[in-house]
């Protein structure tokens, strides 16, 4: 019995031994997995990586868009990630609450993932890099990527919301609550009607960053988010009495949509970011790029996300590979340097425009990682927005209060669990 | 000659154990106590010391519980009753019985949105509701949650035990029943004397299914609610879920090598009272 056992037990670990066969990876080897939008993109990058460092070899894996696919990709990259093989690099994305779809994304929370030590710290790598010295990055929106005073994440495109009127119509207001006031009583109803949807489209974003994961502290205030979207109702009904022809004006949108009014030759522009309830300009991310912890290259792998920032690729193949913001309508550029080529490739030509946009990105206070609860919580604003509704003042109060409610509720699980 | 036989034909099962429980239990046990991914670092207890501040692990385990301790013997006791009545029931037993464990039979998709077209924001319940002037809710989204996840448990699986407990109830010899009526023996006393000694083992089995079946409810809970459902249905499933989606391998080994803990310690305790309880009839 006792020698059947011992035999068995033989069997079972020469089975498993041979399952746990030592990492034979090639010193220069690179896995990426990316989303299947920076294809082009990352594929450049990769070619340029293998060309200038002879030997290595970049293994690129999409993220399938089709929805059974992407899911069963999804649940296997996870399992990878998790037993320590999935990938090198990542360069993923955040959806964006305005944009059609909720595409399931591969880390559901990127601040939980951090938490979880998924990524690697890249301080060391970052501290022996010339480009944080020099270069034009927007350091604030790099706090987003960490924790505990340790970067585990690059912001790589970021997507606000701006207002864009003719030149000399600035807006002075400190916060959402002054803007609304100013743009709705302002006695110019072009002005109201052409800024009324936009403020309600970032309903999402009246209060951000909506969370502190480090101190586990929800910042969002549903009192204060239901009693502005209550005023805002009133604001968007007084706005639809009557038409002013204000929308070919006037425009508050998200900076990646590029309203007309900003391009053309011609065209002297007023751009400046719309802020928040509580007066924070604050950006969500659309794309970032970090080094998984369990790589066993991670200097390369830093020096391969790098590529997206440090323009080498741009100054070999052209402005077509600046970034991983290029040609998509899912972010903006992160740092200063690149906002010259985005906008040339939008059309924004007028010089004295374009000087409004990029003072429209240095005023950027931070970022944060949209998630699942911006989704519901948009979703929940967009249904009260919509015209059409046959509800009494009562009903819509009360569904005001609890989709506010529900995002606090769901915002409080989140960072607590 | 039989004993090696009898080892020879379990070596199969014997194997799949150790390589796909055992090992792997072990390995999850190594990340109960370390942390990071690919090269993981020994931390100790810190997991465990996290994991009981942690207010959502806390408050999935009270829900779990509390679910456990409301749903579990409603089941067993009300399928017991109800297998008791359906013996006495002289004709249309068998369609009883049929339609009472069809809802076992009926995808959990379908019985979501059977769930959905009764509490839902636009559900039976509110229409009723607003017949009577009142306003209704989406109750899936508030405390009714967990109510209605109970309601949900109970339908589901009465008809399962009931079968069960009658086919058990069936078996027991009927002169045992006359020969006590004979001597006078009321309802209540053949039940404790009878019927329940006899059934103990079976009620112990139904025991074991119904707090399996409490577990597999977590299905129901998400596609009602969610990874974020109304707090008063965030289950331990929830929280491990929802661990797995962040990649957190340390926080769901943690979590399941301390449910082991809790199930190993209850059954040795029980162990421990039922050697205890033997020995003093022996004496």
């Amino acid at each position: 019995m006792k020698r059947w056992l011992l035999l068995g037990i033989i069997f079972v670990s020469v089975i498993c031994s041979a399952g746990c066969e030592e990492r034979t990876q090639k010193k220069e080897e690179l896995t990426v997995v990316a989303e299947l939008e920076y294809e082009v993109e990352v594929k450049a990058a990769a070619a340029y990586y293998q060309e200038k460092n002879p030997g290595a070899f970049v293994n690129v894996e999409f993220l399938p868009k089709e929805e059974t696919t992407r899911r069963n990709v999804l649940q296997k990259k996870r399992t990878d990630i998790m037993s320590g093989k999935g990938a090198d690099v990542f360069f993923l994305s955040c959806n964006i609450e305005i944009a059609e779809g909720y595409e399931e994304p591969l880390l559901e929370n990127v601040n939980k993932s951090i938490e979880s030590g998924i990524f690697t710290s890249l301080d060391y790598y970052m501290d022996q890099d010339d480009y944080w010295k020099s270069g034009s990055y927007h350091k604030k929106l790099l706090e987003a990527g960490q924790m505990k005073g340790r970067q585990y994440v690059i912001p790589l495109a970021c997507n606000y919301f701006v207002y864009v009127g003719p030149e000399d119509s600035v807006i002075e207001g400190k916060t959402l609550w002054d803007w609304m006031d100013e743009t709705g009583t302002s006695g110019r109803k072009e002005l109201t009607e052409g800024t009324v949807f936009g403020l309600g489209i970032m309903n999402a974003r009246w209060q951000q960053p909506a969370v502190n994961y480090e101190e586990k502290e929800v910042l969002f205030d549903p009192d204060k988010w239901s009693k502005f979207m209550l005023e805002y109702l009133a604001y968007w009904q007084r706005s639809h009495e009557e038409e002013a022809g204000g929308a070919d004006v006037y425009a508050v949108a998200n900076i990646c949509t590029l309203p007309d009014q900003l391009t053309g030759q011609e065209t002297k522009a007023n751009c400046q970011i719309v802020p928040d309830l509580n007066g924070n300009k604050m950006a969500a991310v659309s794309t970032y790029g970090a080094v998984a912890m369990a790589s066993e290259n991670k200097e390369a792998a830093y020096d391969f996300l790098m590529l997206f920032l440090n323009g080498e690729i741009e100054k070999e193949k052209g402005a077509s590979y600046a970034g991983l913001w290029y040609g998509g309508t899912r972010g903006a550029p992160v740092e200063e340097n690149a906002w010259e080529s985005f906008m040339d490739i939008h059309y924004i030509l007028n010089e004295a425009t374009r000087e409004n946009v990029v003072n429209s990105f240095r005023e950027l206070d931070g970022a944060y990682f949209p998630g699942e609860t911006e989704q519901k919580l948009y979703d929940a604003g967009d249904e009260l927005i919509l015209p059409g509704r046959e509800m009494s003042g009562e009903e819509i109060q009360e569904l005001v209060h609890k989709a506010a409610d529900r995002a606090k509720e769901q915002y409080s699980m989140i960072v607590r669990e | 000659m039989k004993k090696k036989k009898g080892i020879v034909l379990a070596a199969p099962a014997i194997l799949g154990f150790l390589a796909f429980y055992f090992i792997p239990f072990l390995i999850m046990g190594w990340y109960s106590v370390s942390f990071g991914m690919g090269k993981r670092e020994f931390v100790g207890v810190q997991n465990f010391t996290e994991l009981f501040q942690n207010r959502m692990f806390l408050l999935a385990l009270k829900n779990t519980l509390q679910f456990t301790g409301i749903a579990v013997p409603v089941v067993l006791f009300g399928a017991l009753g109800l297998s008791i009545c359906l013996q006495r029931l002289a004709r249309g037993g068998q369609v009883m019985r049929l339609a009472l464990f069809y809802p076992l039979l009926i995808p959990i998709g379908a019985a979501v949105l059977g769930v959905q077209a009764l509490w839902g924001q636009d559900g039976l319940v509110n229409w009723f509701l607003a017949r009577l002037g009142q306003r209704g809710e989406d109750w899936i989204h508030t405390s009714a949650a967990f109510w209605i996840l109970c309601i949900l448990y109970w339908w589901k699986f009465l008809g399962y035990h009931i079968l069960l407990f009658f086919v058990r109830i069936q078996m027991i010899p009927r002169p045992y029943y006359e020969y006590a009526r004979l001597s006078g023996a009321a309802n209540g006393t053949i039940f404790r004397k009878i019927t329940w000694p006899l059934i103990f083992p079976t009620f112990l089995f139904n025991l074991l299914l119904a707090l399996m079946n409490v577990f597999k409810c977590y299905r129901e809970a998400f596609l009602l609610g969610g990874n974020y459902p109304d707090s008063s249905v965030y289950l331990l499933q929830h929280f491990m879920n929802n661990s797995f989606q962040n990649l957190n391998y340390q926080k769901m080994s943690t979590v399941s090598v301390s449910m082991l803990a809790v199930i190993l310690a209850t059954a040795l305790a029980g162990y421990c009272a039922w050697k205890f309880s033997a020995s003093k009839r022996n004496d």
